[in-house]
Parts: C-alpha cells; structure tokens; sequence
C-alpha cells in the first residue's frame, strides 16, 4: 500500500504541467529522494508556482467577480430550499398530514423541481466560468468555492433546528446542498478542466436556459406568499396597483433581480467571450 | 541583472554542458555551496530565465535510472552567458582590493 507522503505528492503534483511533472519525478527517483523530501518539494514548487499565477488578474477576477457575490447566494437559497422541504417532509412521513401553506401540494413540487433546477443550473455555470477564467489556480478557487457554499448559512439552520440536528432528518438540508450546488459545481469544474470554452452553439441554449430558469425560480418563490397575501385578502387576489403601491413588494423585485443578475452573470459573460472569440476566429478566416 | 540563485543556476548548466538537466543542476549547486537547493526553486527559476531568454529547456529522453522517465535539459544562451559575465564581473569588481579579514577584525581604514 503506497504511503501517506506518496498519495499526497501524487495528489500535489497533478496541478503541474505533464512535462514538469514528469521531470521532477525522474529528478526524484535519480536523487534517491525519500517520499517525505518528495512531498514537500513538490508541495513548494506547487506554492511557487501558484503565487506566480496569482499575480495574473484572472484568479482574482474570478474570486471577486464569481466566488465572492454568487456563493453566499448559493448557499442561502439551497438552505432556504432544504429548509423549506424540511418541515413538509417531517409532518408528512411522521404524521400523514400536510404542512399547510396555501399552495397546493403539486405547486409546491413544482416548485421545488425548477427551484432545484435552477440552483443546479447556477453552480455548474458559476464554476463553469470560474475553471474557464484561470484553469490552473481553479483548484484553490474550487475549493473556496465549496467550502463556502457548504458552510454559510448552515449555522443558522443548525441553531433553528436544535436537538433534531442529531436525527437522520437533519442531514437533508446537506444532501439537498451537496445534489443542487456542491456536485453540479464539481461537475462544472470537471468540464471546464476538459475545455475551457464551449461551442457558440451549445452557449447560446444554455445561457437561454439559465435565465429561462432564473425567472422561473424566483416567480415560484413567490407563490408561498402571494398564497398568504390571498388568503390574508379573502378570495381575491391584490391587483397589480395594489402590488405596485406596497414597498416591501419592490424591496423584493429588486432584491430578486440583483440576485438573478449575479447568479446569470457568469454564463452571460461566457457568451460574451465565447461570441467575441467566435467573431474574432471568422474575421481571421476571412 | 542577474539574481544570485540565477547565476549560480546558469554557471552550474554551462559548467554541465550537454549533461545540464534539473537533478544534475541541483547537485551541482549543492556541491558548490553546499547548501540545500529546493526542486521548487530550481524549476521556477528555471522558468523565470526561459522566459527572459537566457536558457532554452526541453524535454530529453527517458532513462531506466530515473524509472522511465524523461529529464528536463537546460542550455545556456548566449544572453544567458552575458548576463552571467555581467553579474561575475561586477562581483569581482566590487570584491577588488577588499580585504574581507580587516572588515571582520574591524581593522579597516
């Protein structure tokens, strides 16, 4: 069984170059290098060779136009998403009723699929762009990436939910996270290792359908409280005058806007390079 | 100008020739100053003087002692060779008619 040293500097080396890795491996093997010298000069030639690629702009770029604005907003609407499965799933198994909302037991699937959907479709874009932008430093943005989708916004559950955290129930707002941001962002950082650009015919689609499912997601958001505004007004609905005279109702469109807009961000921004190297290769081929 | 660790990297691949790779460089280095010489250091330097022109790398042939595996062989241009005579001859210069003995006994006028 190979050792802890050695799986770590196998692990370490795959961020260098295939050539280089190579080399410094033949260099370790003629030296008669021992694994714990191996790991830690590979371990160095990798942090030197990462601060080199962090004085470029695009890691940074990447961190502050993708990581710091679209992962705190992942994380909290994937917790908002297992948060609000949660209490439903417990009285249904538990006592056979429905949590009531107001909104009918299909809608809330509904819901819950395109809101899914759409956090899924969001991740894989975000890190997508993210390996796309600085395919070398996307190891250390990737992780950074994770750790703060896992992270945020979990405390907050842990403290609403308290003993339960210790019940099997517990673990569904982290299964929620890990099927709708943690494995489509992994599985957008896998096809943006394989190519960094996609076909202008395959962005297109994808990017109708990121904002396709954008403004469905935060429309079925809104139906757990135009269903209480209902009921709170009798049978009948507010107008629209009604709606525009309330501010909390334009707080909330702004608010799902901005979100929207830096949760599409990254694939707009794709297209746009993507159109920009697509025109550019045209007008070389005449 | 040249840093140290870059001189002392072109002097060892010159003084190597056609048997200038990444291990031999090392040894060379530790033989000389006998200090530890990190495979981190070498490889980015060795890149930094590629990337200004002073060296040429490519990969050479595998052999059996390194498991199979190809080295990476370095020869110096001759931008390298003028920066590495500009960095030793300005060493030299300085160090000219200094007497290292009556700086470290203080005896110095």
């Amino acid at each position: 069984m190979r050792n802890l040293w050695t799986r770590s500097t196998d692990a370490l080396s795959r961020s260098l170059d295939p050539n280089e890795r190579e080399a410094v491996f033949g260099d370790f093997a003629e030296l008669g290098m021992t694994d714990q010298r191996a790991m830690r000069s590979v371990l160095g030639l990798v942090l030197r060779r990462q601060l080199r690629l962090w004085k470029q702009w695009e890691p940074w770029f990447a961190l502050v136009a993708i990581i710091v604005p679209v992962c705190p907003l992942l994380a909290a609407l994937s917790t908002e998403l297992g948060q609000g499965i949660f209490p439903k799933a417990w009285m249904w198994l538990h006592h056979g009723i429905f949590y009531e909302t107001g909104v009918s037991p299909a809608a809330l699937l509904v819901a819950f699929f395109i809101q899914a959907i759409a956090l899924i479709t969001w991740s894989w874009t975000s890190t997508f762009a993210l390996g796309s932008l600085s395919r070398r430093t996307s190891w250390v943005n990737g992780t950074l990436f994770f750790v703060m989708c896992l992270t945020l916004g979990v405390h907050r559950w842990l403290f609403s939910f308290g003993l339960l955290w210790s019940t099997p129930w517990a673990w569904l707002l982290l299964m929620v996270k890990f099927l709708v941001v943690l494995i489509p962002a992994y599985c957008g950082l896998r096809q943006s290792a394989k190519s960094l650009n996609l076909r202008i015919r395959w962005m297109v689609p994808l990017t109708a359908w990121t904002v396709t499912m954008g403004v469905l997601a935060f429309w079925t958001r809104g139906w757990g409280q135009a269903a209480i505004d209902n009921w709170s007004h009798g049978s009948s609905a507010l107008t629209l005058l009604q709606l525009a005279q309330r501010a909390d109702v334009w707080e909330a469109m702004v608010s799902h806007l901005l979100t929207a807009a830096v949760l599409t961000g990254p694939i707009l921004y794709m297209l746009a390079i993507n159109t920009f190297l697509h025109r550019q290769s045209r007008i070389r081929r005449g | 100008m040249l840093g140290e660790f870059e001189y002392l990297l072109i002097a060892a691949a010159a003084r190597l020739g056609d048997e200038a790779y990444g291990a031999a460089i090392l040894l060379e280095i530790e033989r000389s100053t006998r200090r530890k010489c990190s495979i981190g250091a070498l490889y980015t330097t060795l890149d930094r003087l590629e990337a200004k022109g002073m060296i040429t790398t490519w990969m050479g042939n595998p052999t059996q002692e390194r498991g199979g595996r190809s080295k990476r062989m370095v020869r110096v241009k001759a931008k390298g060779v003028e920066a590495a005579t500009a960095f030793h001859e300005a060493v030299s210069m300085m160090s000219h008619g200094t007497s290292w003995e009556a700086v470290q006994t203080g005896t110095r006028k």
